[in-house]
């Protein structure tokens, strides 16, 4: 876990000092100290302390910041659904909260107050994860095929209904802040998205590590869960709200980035296993961390050109989920 | 032996999906005391330990755990008193053995608080207890469904429960670890617990069990001592097969073989003390076991087919109605007595022959008697060339 967010702090610092603008590491830890009130070293230069602060490291953060929202998700509603594929933009989470979102920014509703993007974000996210639970439990024991499969029709419909908002958007500056969230991009976010989502994401981080300990014997299965004591039915609607909880702060600021709740449990689990007490708070840091690479990656790999951070986790999680596909029958036993 | 009731269910009524499951069975279980719950697939066993372990709540009736109704208990106190392991547990993550064991001190721990010492000794111990200690780091989801069993038993033992509800926890068991996993439970019970187990086996049952309740049709049909309840016509009810019941010196224990039962038209069956058990054993067998035994009654051959199941009658009284005119093959060619009231006496000289005159009985079209359709004559006719048949000898 040390190791894990020693890790954190590099990759954040490393992908602060990498641009176009190239800062050195030790330049970026002094600056962010400085801003910090810990005058470490001399910070000259008044360019890069605003490329740091006011370019690069509020992308960063947010980026760490929603890549440890959707791998912790990842990781819960892959125990709660009892289902290795489960994701929040495989499940069609991710697509309702972003349907909320554009709903919100549609109607013009953020102008009244800035936590209505990410609440309008939480509900959508909350409503697609109850009706994907309740189909997938009503359909015989939520089997991996079922769940890939409404999520399928889930992501299909609520892209329909996206559509429709774009093509009856009344203005192309309507048009342009909509497609801007659903592309699944960091690019021009500020200290107003990190102080957005940060809130949300903390508190459902952390009441989802609270409840490692039931998610484990949720894997169990209900009868065994409940035998032991958790109270499954309240516990696993307080794990889907929170999953839709951070979901939904992360989209509100990003936009869909899929994957990433895929690949960051299951490159750890191979390493440190399946305890959810252990998991989820790795997949936190290890979340933050893939984002923030992955960003970085998009920023970088094509200069000038920038991909967005959605593109580079697809392309990873893309084959990846393939492969967990083939492979789910030997490693999950299904 | 037996302690306070620790867990005890009273006329218990439960329906799912409109289908009536739990039609008002009671059980009950003391410390010290270990209960086989037998019966049919469908009759309700696995429900109604679902209910007694509180994953199901009754419509009607109670549960009490400790003398005290199950709903006034916390979640918390019930899982630290209920050990409970399911039919089959279907774990499609990678938990390791050793894992899930220690899954079963949650009922114990705080929550947050990581797995103490005193929890991973006692994980090792129940995993060592069920012989799975070599399988510690295997991922459960890699094993076989009877490791996964012993493994779920484990879990249940590490939870220190003082009432032990399992449902079928040896179905996928070897011999040997069948043997071994009701030695912990009955070492389990003996050391003060109360146990509830669903068993298919009813060798099994009647050797662990101190007492077995035979449910059927949402109901328990008999509760008793294995050899009270083990009885053959009870068991040929709720199963609908032919049970033999003998007492096995070898275990003291009543042992149970069961046939498929071959619906055939009744007829009765008699002869000496010398050709009869052998007949008898034949019968069943093959499953013809709708038939009625014309033996003395306290004679040998009265008392085994008494054994098998088989509807035993003196010849020395008339045959009551229900039995009146029904055909009677006599095994060997000594004179036998025969009551009054019989239908038409046929003769086969030993096993083979009278297989063989079922069969032609059995294909007979008409209900009980031959003769009555030339058809059914033809049949018979041709199922009985045998030479040593003879009609005539037949005394009355």
């Amino acid at each position: 876990m040390g190791l894990l967010a020693a890790v954190l702090f590099v990759v954040v610092i490393i992908a602060t000092a990498l641009g176009p603008v190239s800062i050195a590491p030790l330049r970026v830890w002094n600056i962010i100290a400085a801003e910090l009130g810990l005058p470490l070293g001399a910070v000259d230069s008044e360019r890069d302390v605003a490329v740091v602060m006011q370019l690069r490291l509020p992308r960063i953060l947010l980026a760490a910041i929603c890549g440890a929202a959707l791998a912790v998700a990842g990781a819960a509603l892959q125990a709660v659904f009892r289902n290795p594929l489960a994701e929040p933009g495989v499940t069609g989470v991710s697509s309702g909260a972003s349907l909320g979102a554009v709903a919100v920014l549609y109607w013009n509703l953020d102008a009244w107050h800035p936590l209505v993007l990410p609440l309008g974000a939480f509900f959508a996210a909350a409503a697609t994860v109850a009706v994907v639970y309740g189909i997938a439990a009503g359909t015989n024991r939520s089997s991996v095929a079922t769940l890939v499969l409404v999520g399928l029709a889930i992501n299909a419909f609520l892209s329909g209904v996206v559509s429709a908002f774009v093509a009856n958007a009344r203005n192309e500056q309507e048009i342009r802040s909509i497609i801007f969230w659903l592309q699944g991009g960091l690019e021009a976010r500020t200290w107003e998205h990190v102080r957005l989502a940060l809130p949300p994401v903390l508190v459902g981080v952390a009441g989802l590590v609270a409840v490692g300990r039931d998610l484990n014997l949720l894997l169990l299965g209900d009868d065994l869960a409940t035998s032991a004591g958790v109270a499954v039915r309240p516990v696993r609607w307080l794990i889907l709200g929170l999953c839709a909880l951070v979901t939904g702060a992360a989209v509100a600021v990003t936009g869909v980035i899929s994957f990433v709740g895929l690949v960051v449990p299951h490159a750890l689990r191979l390493v440190i296993g399946t305890d959810s007490r252990v998991l989820l708070p790795a997949s936190a840091l290890a979340g933050a961390s893939f984002l923030v690479i992955c960003d970085t990656i998009a920023r970088m790999a094509f200069q000038p050109v920038t991909l967005q951070v959605g593109v580079v986790t697809s392309l990873i999680g893309g084959p990846l989920f393939l492969a967990l596909v083939i492979r789910t029958r030997k490693e999950f036993a299904l | 032996m037996s302690g306070a009731v620790l867990i005890e269910a009273r006329d218990v009524r439960l329906a799912l999906e409109s289908r009536e499951i739990l039609k008002r069975p009671s059980l009950k279980a003391a410390a010290g005391e270990l209960i086989g719950l037998v019966g049919p697939n469908g009759a309700g066993k696995s429900t109604l330990l679902r209910v007694l372990a509180g994953l199901l709540w009754p419509s009607e009736g109670s549960v009490f755990l400790e003398g005290r109704p199950i709903g006034e208990l916390s979640r918390r106190e019930r899982s630290r008193l209920i050990g409970y392991v399911p039919q089959d547990v279907r774990i499609d993550f990678p938990l390791t053995a050793e894992q899930v064991v220690l899954l079963g001190r949650h009922p114990h721990s705080r929550r947050l608080s990581t797995d103490s010492a005193h929890d991973y000794a006692l994980a090792a111990l129940a995993l060592e207890r069920v012989g799975m200690a070599p399988y510690r780091d295997r991922k459960v989801s890699t094993l076989s469904g009877g490791e996964r069993q012993l493994v779920m038993l484990a879990r249940a033992l590490c939870g220190e429960p003082r009432v032990l509800l399992l449902d079928e926890p040896v179905s996928a068991l070897d011999l040997k670890h069948q043997l071994l996993a009701l030695a912990i439970v009955r070492d389990t019970v003996d050391a003060g617990a109360a146990g509830v187990v669903v068993l298919h086996d009813l060798n099994l049952a009647s050797r662990f069990c101190d007492r077995v309740l035979v449910m059927h049709q949402g109901q328990i049909k008999a509760a008793g001592s294995p050899s009270e309840v083990l009885r053959p016509s009870l068991l040929r009810e709720a199963y609908g097969v032919g049970v033999a019941v003998r007492h096995d010196d070898l275990i003291d224990r009543p042992s149970v073989v069961a046939v498929r039962h071959r619906h055939s038209n009744p007829v009765a069956v008699t002869g000496t003390e010398a050709t009869l058990p052998r007949a008898l054993g034949a019968l069943f067998r093959t499953g013809c076991i709708d038939v009625v035994v014309l033996a003395p009654t306290g004679s040998a051959a009265a008392l085994f087919a008494g054994e098998l199941g088989l509807r035993v009658h003196d010849p020395g009284s008339a045959l009551p109605p229900d039995l009146a005119g029904l055909t009677v093959i006599a095994v060997g060619e000594q004179a036998v007595q025969l009551p009054h009231g019989t239908g038409a006496v046929l003769r086969a000289d030993g096993p083979d022959s009278l297989l063989e005159l079922l069969d032609a009985i059995h294909n007979c079209p008409t209900e009980s008697n031959f003769g009555a359709s030339p058809g059914a004559a033809s049949d018979f006719g041709r199922a009985i060339v045998h030479p040593k048949l003879d009609h005539s000898e037949v005394s009355r």
